[in-house]
């Protein structure tokens, strides 16, 4: 299989890439939002965390997938 | 009645240790099943082999060998060819006996998904520190040639990326099988929600075009689940390359 072709089935599930890691990070965001009673901060950060991480595996399966 | 009460787990043996529940599970039950399957798979494709193969050595050779020309230019040894033939064994004769009526595979539940994966997340970090050293394994989270700026936001995102691996890789598992077994228990429940001769056609044609495609989403997220695995093994043990 060509190099190129190996981040094919990782290219199937980029989805559930950023939907798990924002739907992670802001549940981490909301326990620790009723663990320090900052609510919803702590969710908020985790879900622009989220998006972030998300869309930064993306980037990287990306740019190894069009190198 | 709820219908998806079918997927849950229903304790068997009754059984705790120390205080932590052991319970044996039908689900943990159907995943003895596959590996008594697989045992027996693969006992009987290499008991007589020859070179001119017969049908089922054929067959065994080819799901071995199909599935290590996937595995290969990734891991780039053939000592990981057992573990993940057996790992992917396991996902596809565990998703594959959810076809049986009455019978829940044991990755409809988050519990065995999320098992598998951090072994799998275990694995990549020690393989990992073993095969580069710990200070290179670590450095290979910096990307080079970046502003060092960036490297605040990079890294800790680069860190909480391969934290995230072993819960995408079992969400991913869980709900493709979950959310088939689901649909087909609903496609049959209209019968039942309706209690009407008329739905009964529609909803057994469906449930038979949903059944087919299962098979194939059983093959397609076994293969998916190993060939992350190996990418994720293969990306630590070769750290150069990526």
């Amino acid at each position: 299989m060509p190099r190129k072709d190996i981040s094919l089935f990782e290219g199937v599930s980029l989805g559930i890439e950023i939907a798990a890691s924002v739907f992670l990070l802001s549940f981490l965001g909301y326990k620790a939002d009723r663990l320090f009673q900052t609510s919803p901060w702590l969710m908020v950060v985790g879900v622009v965390l989220g998006a972030a991480v998300g869309m930064w595996n993306v980037y990287k399966i990306s740019v190894r997938k069009f190198k | 009645m709820n219908i998806f009460s079918h997927l849950s787990d229903r304790i068997i043996v009754p059984l705790k240790i120390a205080g932590i529940d052991i319970s044996i599970t039908n689900e943990i039950i159907v995943m003895w099943v596959a590996i008594f399957f697989i045992i027996l798979f693969f006992y009987f494709g290499s008991k007589k082999t020859s070179i001119i193969p017969n049908r089922f050595q054929n067959l065994v050779e080819m799901y071995v060998l199909t599935l290590w020309e996937n595995i290969e230019p990734i891991v780039q040894s053939r000592a990981w060819l057992p573990f993940f033939c057996g790992l992917f064994s396991l996902i596809l004769f565990c998703n594959l006996l959810g076809g049986i009526p009455g019978i829940v595979p044991p990755t409809v539940n988050i519990n065995f998904t999320a098992t598998l994966a951090l072994c799998i997340f275990l694995i990549t970090q020690i393989v990992g520190i073993k095969q580069n050293g710990i200070k290179k394994y670590f450095l290979s989270f910096v990307p080079l040639d970046v502003p060092f700026w960036i490297l605040i936001f990079i890294v800790p995102m680069e860190i909480l990326s391969q934290l995230i691996r072993p819960f995408s890789l079992s969400i991913r598992l869980f709900a493709n099988i979950f959310a088939g077994h689901a649909v087909t228990l609903t496609i049959i429940g209209l019968i039942f929600v309706f209690k009407s001769y008329w739905v009964l056609p529609g909803s057994l044609i469906g449930h038979v075009f949903i059944s087919a495609f299962e098979v194939f989403v059983a093959f397609i997220q076994a293969f998916i689940f190993t060939f992350l695995s190996a990418f994720y093994i293969g990306s630590s043990l070769n750290l150069e390359e990526h």
